[in-house]
């Protein structure tokens, strides 16, 4: 039947309303519970995605263009004590604390690497300190390694004399979300190379910052 | 005695050699092995071998 109904209010007991066109003028619109689905201004009361194709959340691959989502995010950090390591050979860094490891993706204890679970974009920010390093290298240097192999050596600094306080890189790689895993290593041709632990100059962190 | 400084032992020209971006590529993964030759590809020395590396004196 077309047409038009005004009322204060409608009410169907324990069956659905149904309207062919589907243009409902309201205030507001209340389930049958008593809970508020649409409010006055068009806001959505609390609700619930029942959809079978994404089982009732939205996963992070089906977020839009220019939206956050909850992929992986990590930091970790050198705290207590050195990390010496052999002049002249490019070393995996032991970080020994972990800051914030949001999928529990990083191993500080056996591979000291980061495995995403999430495909996708990834950066990562690696920030060491040679302060301890003994005698005075000539070369240091830091980088990352992606399954084992090199992926980004640099920065790497060069030296007449003295020796080096901290140095900063950042590098972007894409992550499968299953094998690929990263690790940071580090380089210095002094006598006794030593990372100084300082939560603040040496650390690593990485982030999702899109899908795959 | 190092390994880069058995390295040098056996060839000294290398002593201004870069190990760190150069075509030779000393690594240590941390998991208690040690220090090794992870890539060799210098145009005319050979990799030394390890029992080489081994008669190196301390």
């Amino acid at each position: 039947m077309a047409g038009t109904i005004i009322v204060d209010r409608l009410e169907s007991g324990t069956s659905n309303i149904t309207i062919a066109s589907p243009i409902v003028v309201s205030q507001s619109i209340y389930a049958n519970t008593g809970n508020l689905l649409i409010s006055a201004n068009g806001t959505l009361g609390p609700v619930s995605v029942a959809n079978t194709s994404i089982a009732g959340k939205i996963i992070q691959a089906q977020i839009g263009a220019g939206v956050a989502g909850t992929g992986p995010a990590f930091h970790v950090n050198r705290e207590n004590t050195p990390q010496s390591f052999s002049s002249g050979v490019w070393t995996k860094i032991q970080f020994n604390h972990i800051v914030y490891d949001t999928a529990n993706n990083y191993d500080i204890i056996t591979n000291h690497r980061f495995t995403p679970t999430v495909a996708g974009y990834y950066i990562f920010i690696l920030v060491v300190n040679f302060g301890a390093s003994g005698g005075d290298p000539s070369t240091s240097g830091i980088g990352i390694y992606i399954n084992g192999d090199v992926y980004r050596y640099g920065p790497v600094r060069y030296f007449s004399s003295g020796k080096l306080g901290s140095i900063t890189a950042t590098y972007g790689a894409i992550m499968n979300g299953t094998s690929d895993y990263v690790e940071p290593f580090i380089y210095s041709d002094g006598a006794s190379p030593a990372i100084t632990p300082d939560t603040a100059q040496a650390a690593f962190e990485g982030y999702m910052v899109r899908s795959a | 005695m190092t390994l880069i400084k058995k390295i040098i032992t056996l060839y000294p020209e290398l002593e201004t050699f870069d190990f760190c971006m150069g075509s030779i590529r000393l690594q240590d993964n941390s998991d208690g092995n040690g220090p090794y030759i992870a890539k060799w590809e210098h145009p005319t020395l050979a990799r030394p071998t390890q029992e080489q590396l081994d008669s190196v004196e301390e």
